[in-house]
């Protein structure tokens, strides 16, 4: 101990066993030679003995069927509702990052290769947004054939977006509307460059 | 040997329904203290405590099996006994809110059948002194304290049902032992001048 007198909060944390190790080597040895701190310590003894009488509070007999007849009233938990609506929503916000971003870059490739001259940021983001679709459109038809013919490739490549929304969803939303903002902003910036760049030629 | 709260957790949502009642057989004492502690009322308290095991079966997906069971399952019993105390203040507060007729504003004529602590504490003399001087610590410090006695729990239990760091937990507990004392002494002194008073008339 340093100097004399264990305060309180010492005596009670003693008596609850949560001083540290050394602390504690401490306290018993003061203890060994100080009847007053002996003696503080019976009583906080008493004190928490009498505390934890709280403890004894009996519930009803019939209390544990008391709840599972109620609990017999709800539906029996099954394995495969183990996902719960929380984490749905997480993948579900995921994959709509993981979506935007790689439709993102469709839409830089429409644009780029578009014949956009002195366009403004409106129009830019007007074109863009019919390009996606018309993108979409035909990224769709062109699943569906490799559907017929290329399953394999459909397969990796769910799994490649899959496997960015899990690593998306692990991340927080702080860095999915990080990747959002970053895809906009790469977005405009490559298609204004390859519009200076189609305007100079 | 007997199982782990993590496998009946387990098995239960596997489509066990009936193994659920070992967690309401292992932690209806604890709950019950615990309730009991908040409420102040016993058979409030077995009430509210049917309530929490009810809450804690139909929200069981959402346990997540690296935390101790017990504070989870006390973070539902928390918010069930501060929302059902909430819900009674707030009842209080309308019955005394002014009532506006033709003639102007007049007072109900009504007594809320919640007691307040004061009445409460004479109306049934069977509590312990101990009891009553718990009710009138402020929250931030019966909590911790009736976690830790009524419910039986660890520190870290505490630290984890409060999401409170292990060391603010140790010092409330400490300081709600403190207060309680000087509450104790307070009331004891009370009653001897009650007793004394009443020999005299
Ligand atoms: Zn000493």
């Amino acid at each position: 101990m340093n100097g004399h007198a264990p305060n309180n909060d010492m005596l009670s944390a003693y008596v609850d066993g949560v001083l540290s190790p050394d602390a504690e080597r401490s306290m018993e040895q003061h203890l060994v030679e100080c009847e007053a701190c002996a003696q503080a310590l019976e009583a906080e003894r008493q004190f928490v003995a009498q505390l934890d009488r709280l403890a004894e509070v009996t519930p009803p007999d019939d209390f544990v069927n008391a709840v599972m007849g109620r609990v017999a009233q709800h539906p029996v938990h099954q394995p495969g509702n183990a996902i719960p609506w929380r984490a749905a929503m997480r993948y579900g916000v995921a994959a709509a990052v993981v979506l935007a971003v790689l439709l993102g870059g469709g839409v830089t490739w429409v644009l780029g290769t578009g014949t956009l001259q002195n366009a403004e940021p409106g129009a830019l983001v007007a074109v863009g947004i019919s390009r996606t679709v018309g993108l979409a459109t035909v990224a769709f038809t062109g699943l569906s054939e490799l559907l017929g013919n290329a399953f394999v490739l459909l397969e990796q490549a769910a799994k490649m977006v899959w496997q960015l929304t899990k690593l998306t969803a692990r991340s927080g939303w702080m860095v999915q509307l990080t990747l959002l903002l970053l895809t906009v902003s790469l977005n405009y910036a490559f298609t204004r460059m390859v519009l200076n760049y189609q305007r100079r030629h | 040997m007997s199982a782990t709260d993590q496998e009946i957790v387990e098995a239960v949502l596997a489509g066990e329904q009936h193994r659920y009642a070992e967690l309401v057989q292992r932690y209806q004492g604890k709950i019950v203290s615990y309730v009991m502690r908040m409420m102040n009322n016993y058979d409030d308290a077995v009430d509210l405590s049917q309530e929490v095991f009810l809450k804690a079966y139909t929200a069981l997906d959402s346990y997540r099996p690296q935390y101790p069971f017990t504070a989870w399952l006390f973070r539902i019993a928390r918010n069930a006994s501060i929302d059902e105390l909430r819900r009674r203040r707030l009842t209080t507060v309308s019955l005394d809110a002014p009532v506006s007729t033709e003639e102007g504003e007049m007072h109900r004529d009504v007594e809320s059948d919640a007691p307040g602590p004061e009445s409460t504490y004479l109306e049934d003399e069977a509590r312990s002194t101990v009891e009553q001087a718990i009710s009138e610590l402020p929250d931030k410090y019966r909590e911790p304290l009736v976690l830790r006695h009524a419910a039986e729990m660890s520190y870290e239990e505490i630290s984890e049902a409060l999401e409170l760091p292990l060391g603010t937990v140790k010092t409330r507990i400490f300081r709600a032992r403190e207060a309680l004392r000087s509450n104790l002494e307070r009331l004891e002194a009370l009653q001897m001048q009650a007793a004394s008073g009443a020999e005299g008339s």
